[in-house]
């Protein structure tokens, strides 16, 4: 009695609602083509994959490609370049965009202002080819960076993207060049909100500027900060591929390697497929639990909602 | 009391003062580097050579963009992103609306919503991995056509979600009245919401075309063909991962400053189709970016 009432339920929403459906027909099936099927065909991590015999036929061999990666010697210092170059794009991706958010902010010439966010934001809508070929150029022997060095007095001429222990530095710096602009625009959005009646409360109460910043602007963008530094633990297994693959060559493989380029080497140069998807799929699954984990953080401490 | 006020105003001004240079200075330090590769690929080779440029070009010449305009290779490459870019739009909007209706309505008007909505934010959360996808591509025979660059990733979820906030931003009594005249869900989408929706698809249209100009590596892995290449692909080949090894020594450096003069002019070019759109950008991404990263 009661299943023929939840089918009737489920009958009539059906009539009205298959329109809905239909709808999304098409783009449920692009996102199980290219999307479900590759994430059951990262179960070849734990076989031993040869393209002759194909998916279902090659050996399964468990976690033995795992146990391959983590003896292999390279990979646990591939994780570590990871984690650290990702830690050090996280840290200056906050802190650079908040200060230079709150500089704009002190200024009171808005031509002036609205022409340097113009500038700042220009690099981030450039691809990393481009800013790749431009930093190859400039930070050359000759390049222009170590001539401005030069007139400082600053002698040996490095050239930066060849030299292991400089080139995650550079990496790092270069993404700072890149995107902090685009950073700011949050935080002048945050600061546009922060109510004008506080800062008109504590100058009454005798707070100059600094005072006020350090009270009023700062507690008011914490939340956002806070946000968004809670959001930014996903990218903890992410360096930048993009950037990465195009600064860095063998050289610098020992400062420089991160699991993305680890991964696309080993399959499409070294073609070793299962290791590849190995170490591929155990950088998704910690991002994918660090994302989850972020999510949940920020809805309780901050009541943010992705949808 | 004066003599501290005074004091107070003095340090405010200071402030200030070396907040306009410092600010200003590092507005510089973001555009030297650009106008240094303009400057460089209207230089003459001995300028080049001699590396005396810094951001004005020396011994001024168009010869770097005349030898580009034989280039074959280069304005193939162009056309193809040219390409790319109209299919993707086309392609991603109504994509992307046609996921964000459905999933915009509430629960009590879409029973199935929530499954939807998981369906699509796993996808976000979780990835096969290269060499899978890759291998579903190969399979579905995309490999070495325009469409391996643009329907594997045509449904981009971050969009789909900052386009269903908008729709459920709309007061919902237009699509209800339009409802009671008996028009379909496809028939509301397509003449009521999607008028309203213009702010947000001139966001999506802009932040799509950017992002498939810009897109160079599934150029490099799904596509062989250098003819087909897309233009950041190509010059990915050309200019970054430029094999000196495979060069006569006599020829090395007469061939590579040649290089790098031609080579910051394709950059240049490059650069151009994203300058031009660089006004309405500005004036949409604002909007975009708090869309998607600030929802209350």
């Amino acid at each position: 009695m009661r299943m023929n009432s939840h089918i009737s339920v489920f009958r009539r929403k059906l009539k009205k609602e298959w329109p809905l459906h239909l709808m999304l027909l098409l783009p449920v099936a692009v996102a199980f083509i290219y999307h479900y099927i590759p994430m059951i065909g990262a179960l070849m991590a734990f076989e031993d994959y040869k393209p002759a015999l194909g998916f279902f036929k090659s050996k399964w061999v468990g976690f033995e490609n795992f146990v391959t990666l983590f003896t292999m010697g390279d990979f646990p210092q591939v994780i570590r370049n990871t984690i650290g170059i990702a830690l050090a794009k996280i840290i200056t991706g906050i802190l650079v965009p908040v200060v230079f958010a709150l500089l704009l902010n002190e200024m009171k010439n808005l031509t002036v202002k609205k022409m340097i966010q113009t500038v700042v934001y220009m690099p981030h809508f450039l691809s990393w080819v481009l800013v790749a070929s431009m930093l190859i150029e400039i930070l050359a022997q000759d390049g222009l960076f170590n001539r401005a060095l030069g007139l400082f007095g600053s002698q040996p001429k490095t050239v930066y993207l060849a030299d292991p222990g400089k080139f995650p530095t550079v990496v790092v710096l270069s993404n700072v060049w890149k995107e902090f602009g685009y950073g700011t625009i949050i935080y002048l959005a945050a600061l546009a909100g922060v109510d004008p009646n506080l800062y008109e409360a504590a100058a009454i109460d005798g707070a100059g500027r600094w005072k006020q910043t350090l009270h009023v602007t700062l507690p008011g963008i914490a939340p956002m900060i806070v946000l968004m530094t809670i959001l930014s633990l996903g990218n903890i297994l992410n360096a930048g591929f993009d950037e990465i693959f195009n600064l860095y060559s063998p050289i610098v493989y020992e400062t420089g390697d991160i699991i993305d380029t680890f991964v696309y080497r080993m399959g499409f140069q070294s073609l070793q497929y299962s290791i590849s998807t190995a170490a591929g799929l155990f950088k998704s699954a910690i991002s994918c639990i660090l994302i989850i984990l972020s999510y949940r953080i920020a809805y309780k401490t901050t009541g943010y909602r992705v949808f | 009391m004066v003599q501290m006020k005074s004091n107070h105003f003095d340090s405010r001004k200071c402030f200030e003062g070396f907040n306009y240079v410092f600010c200003i200075f590092v507005a510089m330090l973001c555009f030297i580097p650009m106008l240094h590769v303009i400057a460089t690929s209207f230089s003459g080779k001995t300028a080049i050579i001699s590396s005396k440029i810094i951001i004005w070009p020396v011994d001024f010449t168009l010869n770097n963009y005349r030898y580009i305009m034989k280039d074959m290779n280069f304005f193939t490459s162009f056309l193809v992103s040219v390409e790319r870019v109209c299919l993707a739009l086309i392609i991603d909007i109504l994509a992307i609306l046609i996921t964000a209706y459905p999933l915009s309505l509430s629960r009590t008007k879409f029973s199935a919503r929530p499954f939807y909505m998981w369906y699509f934010m796993i996808t976000m959360l979780f990835g096969g991995g290269m060499v899978p996808t890759y291998l579903i591509v190969s399979q579905t025979g995309l490999l070495n056509t325009i469409w391996s660059l643009v329907l594997p990733n045509a449904v981009n979820v971050f969009f789909v979600i900052l386009m269903m906030n908008f729709m459920k931003a709309l007061p919902e009594a237009l699509s209800e009245s339009a409802a009671l005249d008996g028009a379909g869900y496809f028939t509301v989408l397509f003449q009521i919401i999607l008028p309203l929706c213009k702010p947000s698809i001139a966001t999506i249209v802009l932040f799509t075309a950017v992002n498939h100009w810009n897109e160079w590596f599934n150029g490099m892995l799904y596509i062989n063909d250098n003819m087909k290449w897309p233009l950041q692909t190509y010059l990915q080949s050309v200019v970054v991962k430029t094999d000196i090894s495979q060069m006569t020594d006599v020829d090395t450096l007469a061939a590579l400053v040649d290089i790098q003069g031609t080579n910051t002019a394709k950059i240049v070019l490059a650069m151009v189709p994203i300058l031009c759109f660089y006004p309405f950008l500005q004036k949409y991404f604002v909007t975009g970016i708090v869309l998607g990263s600030v929802k209350e």
